[in-house]
Formats: structure tokens, C-alpha cells, sequence
């Protein structure tokens, strides 16, 4: 019943695991305190030997490594191996800062295809399947990530990459895929676009969806997965760690099973920097165990989520990780309160009122947070009467509230006036001068 | 006996009312009667025009929310109370009024048309006619 792409590897006795991910783990610390210039230091300044790691259970002895030093290390300093080794390169979107670049040898890409084919093949892709990939193909890891996947399958595949909607679901309907890979925003893009021009989702051959890149809600997947027919996924990955692939959900759909013997996963208070016990919310912080072109320890990814490691229905042995609450760069402190914009997202989905964009406008005045929510009217919900218009403000003003726990303003914008992104959303404009 | 009102959404900000009055100037569109509901946030502009469904689907294809709503136009002679007597007649016909505004007949004479949005139009289309008010008929307003 439950597909699994490698049932040796993902199905692996957690005995067996561990001692794999040990043995791994002593190879690469020993590796990069040889090979990094930049680890060695590090290292060396938290005295911390490489023969001091004798088991997966001594990783919390080593130091964190930030976006920071990638970018200290900008391009390639971090790098473990020389550049003739490396055959690909990917940067980031650079959406916080400089852009951070990372390295793959051949024998990474090789562990990037069987990490994404266990991906998609978590959700029932065979190699029978037709993958439609609509991540951006370039720089970005998701357009090549997802692809690597689907060939490492099996699966026919079509580089789509992004934009130009129009033909994108000229492509679905005409080419027939079976699944889709892209943000969610974006398939909620695509899902407009068919219903403005009378495209349903009969006319489609979809039957699944990996949607990651972006925090999203179980609202909102419902959402997608009502308009476009499918059954939707959620995928984790930062190029950091080797891009998508690093955890996935499988059709027991409870948590993102990390892809263990891989990238090791923990859970860290993201201001003491202690591992937190199971289930507990926090940073997320994994350790790449086999990579060999750029094998960051403890990376601190700036995600916030919690580990469930109660046995899968699908009888996967691996960890999961709950349901991502969303980045910490994108986290708002409103009035010393923590917000997500995903918090919103989640409710928005729920109501047929308004579309599920949204934007998020933060303002400081009289030195108190005002956090203004803008929400589009839909063409089928707009009265004539100020009152009736007036209490569906009011009705998702309290239910934002609710969920938040701070007062909101909710101003109603005309259809189709917030911007549509195809790549990473931005979703906030904070107008605040905390900085001088 | 009832006229159809264009109704819009529009925000609030500067430069929202062009984007309506664009629209019908480059669709040679006659306004016969204009109103604006405003809140903080949002505004309704409401227009009774000469070719309602043309310029429904022109406001349309520009972007804009629009939805038609069905009012009444009682004819009102210029002298008072004449508004008034209106009003007690949907008054004992128990028809609550969502919104009332005014426009000139035509220029040089005295009378003008009072345009009501009712709950129950046909119960006030029936309670006016019947008290013997005279109310806009479509021929009046359109030219379509």
C-alpha cells in the first residue's frame, strides 16, 4: 500500500542506522577537520578534536555552523574537496543577504537522485509516471533537484521550470503528467489560471503534487488539492544541506521523514543552542554525513519545527519532522508576540470569503506594532452593502485574531491585486525603523 | 419597474474613482446618477448609466468588482414633503431602506428621482406603484 522508492534504506532497523550514521559521521568530521581550513579553526576554537566523535551520539559536541560562514567563505572556501572534483554548482536566492553558493561532486549528485527519487516516490511516483517539473531550473536547487529525482526513478520527464502560465498548462493538459513539482503559491497560480479560462481539473492527468520552497499549510494543501485533483506532498530542503530531498512526506501523511542515513537531524533552543528532547519545538539543525563536496556540520537552517519519532504506518524507520511552523527569517515579532505569515495563510484557506493571498504590512506608530492584513475580495463574495462587506472583515479579523493572538487590521483589496510570485513569495513589508 | 445599478469596489486610495471613470469616458458611457459609500478602508461606488451592460463588462475586463444590483427611482415633484410621503409608504408596508440617493431629472425642470435600494424590491415596486408614485422605468435611463 505505501510506496517506498528503497525499502533497504528507508525501511533500515534503527540499530543498523545508527551505527551507520556513526561511522559516517567519524569519516566526515575527520575529513573536514582535514580538508577546511575554516572547520579546523573552528574546531580547534570550541577544542574539539576530530578522535573526540565516536559515535552519532557525540555530535553535539561539535560547533554549529551559520549561513555566516558560507558567506565569510564565499565561494568556495568551505568546500572539502578540490574544484577539479566539483561538477555543479547552485547559489541560493540571496533573499537575506549575499548569496550563498554550494558545490556538488558527482558522487553528491548521485545522493541528490536517490534522496529525490525516495522523495517523490514517497507520494506512489513509479517509473511509469510523467513528472512535470515548475521549480526554477537555474541557480535555485528546486528546478534540477526535482528533476534529478524524476530521471533517478525512472520517470518520463518535463523540464517546465517556471513562468508563463499559459503554457505551462497548455503542457499539463497536452503532455499529460502524472505529477508536479513547484511552490504551492505557484500551483494555486496555475489553479487560477484554469479556472479563468474554463480549464478544469478533468482536463488534467495529475495525479500528485511536491510542493515545498515555501512554508504552506494543511489549509492550503487542502485547497490545492481540491482545485487541481491531486494529492499533495510536503517537501523539505536547503540547498545548504544538498537542496530538496532532505525530508518528505510519505501517504501516511504524518511529518517529514528525514532522509537519516544522509543528513542528520536535530533540534536545538535556538538561543541557549541545546539539543531539545523529542517532540519539543525548535531550530532545525541538520549534519550532512556523506556529502562530500560541502559536508556542513550542524547546520543551523533558521526553520522551526519538532521531531516525532513514534513508528510511521508507512514503516519507515527514519525521524520525522513535524509539520515546519515556518522560517525564522520570515518570523514577525509583533508586540513581543511570535507570527508566521503561514499562521495567516492557514486561516485565510479555511474561508470561502477571500482568496488565499495575502499580503502583510507591519508599521510602528506611536511606538506600538500595527500589523495590517491585506486580503483580496473575490468577485463571487462582493456585496452592494458597506455592512455585509463590513462583518466578513470583522469575521476574518477575529479569526486571524484567534489564531495570532494580537489584534490585526483587515483591509479588503480588489481581486487580484496582490502581486502573484512564482518563485519564493514575499509576503511582508515591514515598515518599522528598528534599525537607525 | 426596477433599474440596474452598477455597483463597484473600489479602495481606498488616491486615484481609485479614475480607474472607474476611465473606463466609461473610453467607453462613451453616460453617467445618470452617481453615489459613493465609503468606510476607512474601502469604498461602493454606485452608477446608474446608460448602457449598464456594456459598461458592466468593460469594468469587468479592466480588473474591477462589479456586481448589478437592482434599485427603485421614484419620481419626486419639487415641493415638501413629497420625500417623505415615500418613505411612510414603505413605511406601512414594513420595507426597510439599505441606502437612498438622489439625481437631478434633467436640467430645467423641477423634479428629481429618489433612487432606493429596498430589502424587498417587488413588495415596494408594488406598495409605491399602487400609492400612485410614477418610478423610473429602464427606457427612461437606457439607451440599450
Amino acid at each position: 500500500m505505501y510506496n517506498i522508492y528503497n525499502p533497504e534504506a528507508e525501511t533500515m532497523p534503527l540499530d543498523k542506522l545508527r551505527a551507520l550514521q556513526s561511522e559516517r559521521l567519524i569519516e566526515t568530521v575527520k575529513r573536514v577537520y582535514e580538508k577546511v581550513p575554516a572547520y579546523k579553526k573552528k574546531f580547534d576554537e570550541a577544542g574539539v578534536k576530530p578522535e573526540d566523535i565516536k559515535s552519532i551520539d557525540d555530535l553535539h559536541k561539535l560547533p554549529f555552523t551559520y549561513k555566516q560562514d558560507l558567506r565569510d567563505n564565499y565561494p568556495y572556501g568551505l568546500f572539502a574537496v578540490p574544484m577539479e572534483d566539483i561538477v555543479r554548482i547552485h547559489a541560493s536566492s540571496g533573499t537575506t543577504g549575499k548569496q550563498t553558493v554550494v558545490g556538488y561532486t558527482r558522487n553528491d549528485l548521485k545522493i541528490w537522485g536517490e534522496v529525490m527519487a525516495r522523495t517523490i516516490g514517497a507520494g506512489g511516483v513509479t517509473k511509469k509516471d510523467i513528472g512535470h517539473i515548475s521549480y526554477g531550473y537555474g541557480l535555485f536547487t528546486g528546478g534540477l533537484g526535482g528533476h534529478i529525482g524524476s530521471e533517478t526513478i525512472g520517470c518520463t520527464t518535463i523540464p517546465a521550470s517556471t513562468g508563463n502560465t499559459a503554457r505551462q498548462v497548455t503542457i499539463l493538459q497536452d503532455f499529460k503528467p502524472t505529477f508536479i513539482l513547484c511552490t504551492p503559491s505557484y500551483a494555486l497560480t496555475i489553479a487560477e489560471y484554469m479556472a479563468e479560462h474554463g480549464i478544469t481539473k478533468e482536463n488534467l492527468s495529475l495525479k500528485y503534487g511536491f510542493f515545498g520552497a515555501e512554508p504552506w499549510t494543511r489549509g492550503m494543501q487542502q485547497e490545492i488539492e481540491s482545485r487541481l485533483g491531486i494529492e499533495c506532498f510536503d517537501i523539505y530542503g536547503l540547498s545548504e544541506i544538498i537542496g530538496p530531498g532532505v525530508a518528505y512526506e510519505c501517504q501516511a501523511h504524518s511529518g517529514l521523514h528525514v532522509n537519516e542515513d544522509h543528513f542528520v537531524l536535530e533540534i536545538i533552543d535556538p538561543n541557549t543552542g541545546e539539543v531539545l528532547p523529542d517532540g519539543e519545538k525548535g531550530e532545525v539543525v541538520f549534519t550532512c554525513i556523506t556529502k562530500e563536496a560541502l559536508p556542513l556540520i550542524r547546520y543551523r537552517t533558521h526553520d522551526v519545527g519538532y521531531k516525532i519519532t513514534e513508528p510511521c504506518a508507512c514503516g519507515r524507520t527514519s525521524v520525522r519532522i513535524g509539520k515546519l511552523l515556518g522560517r525564522s527569517d520570515d518570523m514577525l515579532i509583533i508586540r513581543g508576540v511570535n507570527v508566521f505569515p503561514s499562521q495567516i495563510e492557514g486561516v485565510l484557506v479555511t474561508l470561502d470569503e477571500v482568496a488565499p493571498h495575502y499580503q502583510l504590512i507591519v508599521d510602528r506608530i506611536d511606538n506600538k506594532d500595527k500589523l495590517t492584513v491585506l486580503v483580496e475580495m473575490t468577485e463571487e463574495n462582493f456585496t452592494d452593502e458597506v455592512r455585509k462587506i463590513e462583518a466578513m472583515a470583522a469575521k476574518i479579523r477575529k479569526e486571524i485574531e484567534n489564531v495570532l493572538g494580537i489584534s490585526v487590521n483587515v483591509r479588503l483589496v480588489a481581486p487580484k491585486t496582490i502581486t502573484r510570485f512564482e518563485g519564493k513569495a514575499v509576503r511582508v513589508i515591514d515598515n518599522r525603523k528598528l534599525h537607525d | 419597474m426596477t433599474i440596474k445599478q452598477l455597483s463597484i469596489f473600489v479602495e481606498n486610495r488616491v486615484g481609485s474613482l479614475l480607474d472607474v471613470t476611465s473606463v466609461l469616458r473610453e467607453n462613451g458611457i453616460d453617467m445618470r446618477a452617481f453615489s459613493v459609500a465609503e468606510t476607512t478602508d474601502f469604498g461602493i461606488v454606485r452608477l446608474i448609466v446608460n448602457k449598464p451592460s456594456v459598461a458592466k463588462e468593460k469594468l469587468r475586463e479592466a480588473g474591477l468588482t462589479v456586481v448589478e444590483t437592482p434599485v427603485i427611482g421614484v419620481l419626486l415633484e419639487d415641493t415638501p414633503g413629497t420625500f417623505h410621503s415615500v418613505l411612510e409608504e414603505l413605511f406601512r408596508a414594513n420595507i426597510s431602506i439599505e441606502y437612498t440617493y438622489a439625481f437631478a431629472k434633467n436640467s430645467g425642470s423641477h423634479k428629481a428621482y429618489m433612487m432606493l435600494r429596498v430589502e424587498d424590491t417587488e413588495k415596494a415596486v408594488k406598495a409605491l406603484s399602487a400609492a400612485g408614485f410614477t418610478l423610473l422605468s429602464p427606457s427612461d435611463v437606457y439607451d440599450e
